[in-house]
């Protein structure tokens, strides 16, 4: 019996390296990727996600084509290292990366320095992977996770061929915001009261027409400034949602945020209109999401707890649409929770290249799940946020595990935990700590060997 | 037609074999000589032999091993990581009686006997060559019981280490290198006797087989008994010499070089942790390496061959823990790996081929352990096998393995497993570390949770059944408790 099978297994050995060889050669066409980042746009902004004044009709178009996940969340409440997570498919835990800036312990009290943390040259990014791949790689936009003199660490010393406008900073830097003279690195001033959204898209479309003369696809990485303060809209936007919002009847409403996430829903609208005139929307991975939650002078996130800053659903939970022509059912809704690690694995997925397991090794391959597969489980995820943001409500040092329903809080200056069942209390309104003193020491237990997995335990 | 010829030929070179081997099997008048080879973090299913080998993989001469001796599909290592996995398969007692927080530090105590001991006091010439790890206290040190000179071998070549460098091993990159003396990355010279011996050029696996031909050719005259230890396929897996490397159609990664790649551990960190190999290229050094090692395990059998020593040598074969979840190895079926109780971590190829056996070329299911080499050994030189061991000399027949044998496992302080039959109960009190490769079955929820399974029904541990059968999982949780209070005495 052995000896057939030592033959057998000499023989499919042989077979294999053939078949390994003769694949190699075969290159297929991979897919473009245009990966949309939204700055600070809240759970609820969309109206695919139930806002009754804001109007995007050509994101909720996107979610009709594509699946609009409900419980899609950020790495991180703040910009920084939300953004660096995606880059490098770890946990803000994980990598260190967990806060704008870097720290230093003052008595017992960790405090921030106006140092700026810098995504590590060595860690091998999501772009870094796609240029491996054979990708022509584009960054327009909001970078900042770069240092205070421009010098270094830019898009392009992290895989990125080209960039547009991205630098240190998390928010447009001129004294007239959103509108030009911009006085921004990466991007050249435009005409007096052109508006900051519109010509970014103007940038990438530059960018997108380059690259589709070459024959090799392209990851565009397309990372808006906006819907993040200052809060500039055209006037004319501005108007029309103060008026809708006054016959509404609503109080306390943003105009000026309504009418930016108009602009950028418009303008990403130009984007899909652009591979659609280049007839490329069929070849091409459209994603779009935020990088945190919504800013509390800027949108209401309920039913969700807090805002940007917090470790509550208001500041991690946000949109999330991918339009996978050809794979993803059209239309469909997911509610199994996934989180802004996952892009790397599953992007490297979903455009037939090889994983890179040990870089990104907190993220999360989703093809199975936008492929329909039932049953998919994505498995426990955890925020650590050692900094908080005065002023906002909940915004404390704390750390936070999600596992399947449930989420487990704790919040280290006075020791408080809690523990929510978010199928069935999504506002985290029922601390179950007391009552369901089991499920809260399996998450505790997972959360400490998790952190302490990633050197941060307590 | 071809293929044909060449199943033919193969096949006759294969009875051939089996037939010289029970030819010569009557009458052991002198004491046999061992050969223990233990390669790191081998996959279970890289080797071969075995009916669920990768297709990608092929071992021939790891499979001339079975060929003579018999396979094990249900042996397992008595700890899912190196260490500890050596420190009970060198003593023969589980190293949980004396490090029951069963972590990477168990040491070596003084009061347990080393396999090389019994067999030194027993007349045989004794070396080690390879590596020698029982944790991170002793990692480097010389004249600590750790120090195979200080626990029964009269000869060593080596590092104290989780790994080191293939190729950098002269003094001169020692000197240059910041931290040469790293746990899983060190660089220089080797421990060679009470000294170190550097090598200028060379390539680790091809030396530890020259050291180990040139110690047999040395000592043929006298029962011999050598460990030889490989760090292949543990990282740094793109090691491999270049012709294996072209063979897989992988590039020369470049050696560390002091000058302009900072530290080792920062070097060897790309690697390992920062995806600077994608999952597929991963595997394609793994099997390089692997081959260069199966090569060299077939110069070691044709030099035995040579000197006519095959039939007078016990050779056994094993990997010290399942497939690393980050060198590119396969466990597959079993799920998870090294640094887990699942399967894939604990569960590892084993070839047990002694003078004589009569069963040659079988597989056999029955459970054991790693730990029963060392009685296996002692019984086979005829030498008594003491009641305090936790191994088991493994029987020259199947008959011999009588009723069912528990075998237990802990990782660190709230992870356990425990098989009785049929039936495994793993409780998982942490996460099990590394984010696999993409050939390893990675069971999404790793993390805390027990859970039961039937691994002849399931051997991929997908379906937990303790809700169904929680009868058993009492059973086996009273059993892991009793043993615990057992190995505590």
């Amino acid at each position: 019996m052995i000896r057939s099978r030592v033959v057998v297994g000499c023989l499919i050995a042989v077979l294999a390296c053939v078949a390994v060889g003769a694949q190699a050669k075969a290159e297929t066409s991979k897919p473009n990727v245009l990966f949309i980042l939204v700055d600070d746009l809240g759970w609820r902004d969309l109206g695919c996600y139930g806002h009754t004044i804001h109007e995007t009709p050509r994101l909720d178009a996107l979610a009709e084509r594509g699946m609009r996940f409900t419980d899609a969340y950020a790495a991180c409440p703040i910009c920084a290292p939300s953004r660096a997570a995606i880059m490098t498919g770890k946990f803000p835990s994980n990598t260190g990366f967990v806060d704008n800036y870097e720290h230093k312990l003052s008595g017992k009290t960790l405090r921030r320095t106006k140092d700026r943390q810098l995504l590590k040259l060595e860690e091998v990014t999501l772009a870094e992977a796609f240029k491996a791949g054979g990708y022509q790689t584009g960054f327009v936009g909001k970078w900042h996770l770069s240092g205070a003199t421009n010098e270094s660490h830019l898009p392009t010393d992290q895989g990125f061929d080209v960039n547009v406008a991205g630098g240190w900073w998390g928010h447009p830097r001129g004294k007239n915001g959103f509108f030009s003279p911009y006085n921004m690195f990466a991007l050249k001033d435009g005409p007096k009261g052109e508006y900051l959204t519109d010509r970014l898209t103007s940038e990438a479309i530059g960018v997108m027409d380059r690259f589709a003369k070459q024959d090799k696809p392209w990851l565009l990485y397309m990372s808006y400034y906006t819907v993040h303060a200052p809060f500039h809209a055209k006037p004319e936007k501005t108007k029309k949602y103060a008026d809708k919002a006054r016959k509404a009847g609503v109080k306390k409403f943003n105009a000026k945020y309504a009418g930016m996430v108009e602009s950028m829903d418009e303008n990403i609208g130009r984007l899909l209109d652009w591979l659609d005139d280049n007839g490329l929307r069929d070849d091409t991975i459209v994603v779009f999401t935020s990088d945190n939650g919504g800013h509390i002078g800027a949108t209401s996130n309920q039913p969700l707890r807090s805002h940007k800053g917090a470790i509550c659903e208001g500041g991690i939970r946000v949109p999330c649409i991918i339009d996978w022509p050809g794979v993803i059912q059209p239309g469909s809704e997911s509610g199994v929770p996934i989180h802004g690690v996952d892009f790397y694995a599953t992007l490297l997925a979903m455009t037939g290249q090889a994983q890179r397991s040990q870089g990104h090794m907190d993220s999360t391959n989703l093809v199975p799940l936008l492929q329909g597969k039932k049953g998919f489980e994505r498995g426990p995820m955890v925020w650590h946020y050692p900094v908080g943001v005065p002023h906002i409500a909940h915004s404390k040092p704390g750390s936070v595990i999600r596992d399947g329903d449930w989420k487990f809080l704790r919040f280290y200056e006075d020791g408080r935990e809690e523990l929510y069942n978010l199928r069935d209390d999504i506002a985290e309104s029922k601390n179950l700590l007391n009552s369901e003193p089991e499920k809260a020491a399996e998450l505790r237990a997972q959360l400490d060997a998790l952190l302490e997995s990633h050197g941060v335990g307590r | 037609m071809m293929r044909g010829v060449s199943i033919t030929t193969y096949l006759c070179v294969a009875l051939a074999l089996a037939f010289t081997c029970t030819a010569h099997s009557e009458g052991l008048e002198t004491k046999p000589n061992f050969l223990i080879i233990v390669t790191d973090d081998q996959g279970y299913a890289d080797l071969s032999v075995f009916d669920h080998h990768a297709k990608d993989v092929h071992t021939p001469n790891m499979d001339r091993i079975a060929i003579r001796g018999v396979l094990f599909s249900n042996a397992y290592a008595s700890a899912p990581v190196c260490s500890p996995s050596r420190a009970g398969w060198n003593t023969g007692v589980h190293q949980v009686r004396w490090d029951p927080k069963s972590s990477f530090n168990c040491g070596h105590p003084k009061g347990v006997k080393n396999i090389a001991e019994y067999m030194k006091e027993a007349g045989y010439a004794t070396a080690r060559f390879g590596k020698n790890d029982y944790g991170n206290k002793s990692l480097h040190r010389r004249n600590v019981r750790e120090d195979p000179l200080r626990h029964g071998y009269d000869e060593f070549l080596g590092f104290s280490a989780h790994g080191h460098d293939f190729f950098l091993l002269s003094k001169e990159i020692e000197a240059q290198t910041p931290d040469p003396k790293g746990h899983s990355a060190a660089v220089g010279p080797l421990m060679h006797n009470k000294g170190t011996k550097e090598f200028k050029d060379g390539y680790l696996t091809d030396i530890f087989t020259d050291a180990t031909i040139d110690f047999i050719k040395r000592n043929r005259e006298k029962p011999f008994f050598v460990t030889l230890s490989y760090n292949a396929v543990h990282h740094l897996i793109h090691q491999a010499p270049k012709p294996y490397l072209d063979k897989f159609g992988v590039k020369e990664i470049p050696n560390y070089d002091p000058a302009k790649d900072g530290s080792y551990e920062e070097w060897f960190k790309q690697f390992i942790t920062l995806g600077q190999i994608t999952d597929e290229q991963m595997r394609r050094y793994y099997l390089a390496n692997l081959s260069c090692l199966d090569d060299n395990i077939g110069r070691l059998l044709d030099a035995l061959d040579e000197m006519k020593l095959v039939d007078n040598t016990v050779l056994i074969f094993f990997s010290d823990n399942g497939g690393a979840p980050t060198n590119g190895a396969w466990n597959r079926p079993l799920a998870g790996a090294k640094f887990s109780l699942w399967e894939g971590g604990i569960r590892v190829p084993m070839i047990v081929a002694r003078p004589g056996e009569e069963h040659a070329g079988e597989t056999w299911h029955e459970p054991v352990s790693t730990l029963d080499v060392l009685p296996t050994c002692l019984n086979a030189a005829g030498i008594e096998v003491p009641d305090s061991l936790d191994g088991l000399a493994i029987p020259t027949g199947r008959e011999g393995f009588n009723g069912s044998r528990d075998l237990f496992w802990r990782w660190g302080k709230d992870s356990y497993a425990v098989r009785s039959g049929d039936w495994k109960l793993l409780h998982n009190g942490k996460f099990s570390g590394r984010k696999p490769t993409a050939g390893i079955i990675n069971r999404p929820r790793l993390a805390k949770g027990t859970r039961l399974f039937n691994l002849a029904k399931d051997p991929g541990e997908s379906k937990d059944i303790s809700k169904q059968h929680p009868e058993i999982v009492t059973r086996l949780q009273a059993l892991y408790q009793q043993w615990s209070k057992e190995v505590k005495r």
